[in-house]
């Protein structure tokens, strides 16, 4: 421990970044409590659901102009190294990353398109009456598509809890069995300086940039969802 | 209005004369559930705004709530678990809590009753009747 308080810490998640990631910690939270206890209130259910449409759309965006170990083409690993990394970790001899390691680059993308789908579906999804809650563009499409987007939204939420699962427990065992304790670097930023692999430490994304994506993704999102008649 | 009550009173005469064969049970429940619908859609259209407040359809829709829940709770026999029915096998491992809803359902319609005097008071109010559809629904209604 002594050491570990000792050793220098260099940058590895930018503030953007790690906003994102808990703002959509919370979002997940927020979507199930809406559906599970917020009958009464559908209006946030389906609010939520629109801000994790930006939300994802946001760190798309954020993939291609944000900090370096935010950037996709840093974290998005081929099938190859990806296989690799995993045999390597097996044995314990896998290499130490700075930003996403090549699985957990993976399960970046899945959550995200996971949660992309989530926004997607539900916009077309709406109780089996039509009565209680409603997705902003039920109206544009056909029942057949709303019984569709029903089952899918359902089904997309279980993959869902299956890579949250995954994803928690892949960070337990890095803390636990790796010693690498990756929670209270999404929250600080910084990481102990080491022998990275991908990166010695990372550049920040410009927060002006970021609040510029944010405020794309709202437009692509609101005007989006206006276009298609919601 | 009056034509709603009359059918709905039908409805839950029929309901009442208990039924011996399971699709008895199965039809009764459906068209309890499909009056209780009928009479809550408007009202859920004037909960989004959709038409302009009317207290005689929410009284009603509140009525069609207590009256049917009451009637829905012996409408499932342990002999109407299968056929044409959207029930989910859960409502009889779970039957306590099921019936509780219904339990609820009811119970919250009268006093919404009373206690829905405006549209404010209604807004506020019926929301909670809808939650309680939604919660049953989600747990105890398979989507065929």
């Amino acid at each position: 421990m002594s050491e570990a308080t000792a050793t220098t810490k260099v940058p590895a998640w930018d503030l953007p970044t790690r906003v994102f990631k808990w703002a959509l910690v919370a979002c997940v939270a927020v979507g199930w409590a809406s559906d599970k206890l917020g009958g009464g209130s559908p209006d946030v259910h389906v609010m939520n659901g629109r801000i994790m449409l930006v939300l994802v759309m946001f760190r798309i965006l954020w993939g291609f102009v944000g900090g370096s170990t935010a950037r996709f083409s840093s974290f998005v690993a081929s099938p190859g190294t990806s296989i690799a990394y995993g045999l390597a970790l097996l044995k314990g001899r896998e290499g130490h990353y700075l930003g996403h390691n090549p699985l957990g680059g993976w399960m970046v993308v899945a959550l995200l398109l996971l949660c992309g789908a989530m926004g997607l579906t539900g916009l077309f999804n709406a109780d089996t009456d039509r009565m209680i809650i409603e997705g902003p563009l039920v109206k544009m499409v056909s029942d057949a598509t709303i019984s569709l987007a029903h089952k899918l939204h359902h089904k997309i939420f279980d993959l869902l809890l299956i890579a949250i699962v995954l994803h928690v427990a892949a960070v337990v065992f890095h803390a636990v069995v790796k010693k690498e304790r990756l929670v209270p670097a999404m929250v600080t930023g910084k990481k102990p300086a080491g022998p990275y692999v991908d990166a010695a430490k990372a550049t920040p994304g410009a927060v002006g940039l970021a609040l510029a994506c944010l405020v794309a993704a709202l437009a692509i999102v609101w005007l989006g969802i206006r276009a298609a008649g919601g | 209005m009056r034509v709603k009550s009359i059918v709905v009173g039908l409805v839950l005469a029929s309901a009442a004369v208990a039924p011996a064969i399971a699709a008895d049970a199965i039809e009764a429940r459906q068209t309890i559930l499909k009056a209780i619908g009928d009479a809550t859609r408007p009202v859920a259209a004037m909960l989004k705004g959709e038409t302009p407040f009317e207290m005689m359809r929410v009284k009603a829709a509140l009525l069609a709530q207590a009256q049917g829940a009451d009637a829905l709770a012996v409408l499932y026999p342990d002999n109407s678990r299968t056929g044409k029915t959207e029930a989910s096998p859960r409502i009889w491992a779970e039957k306590e809590r099921f019936l509780a809803l219904y339990a609820k359902l009811a119970a919250d319609a009268r006093a919404a009753e009373a206690a829905i005097v405006d549209e404010a008071s209604f807004k506020a109010i019926f929301p909670k009747q809808l939650a309680t559809c939604k919660a049953c629904h989600d747990d105890y209604r398979v989507k065929k």
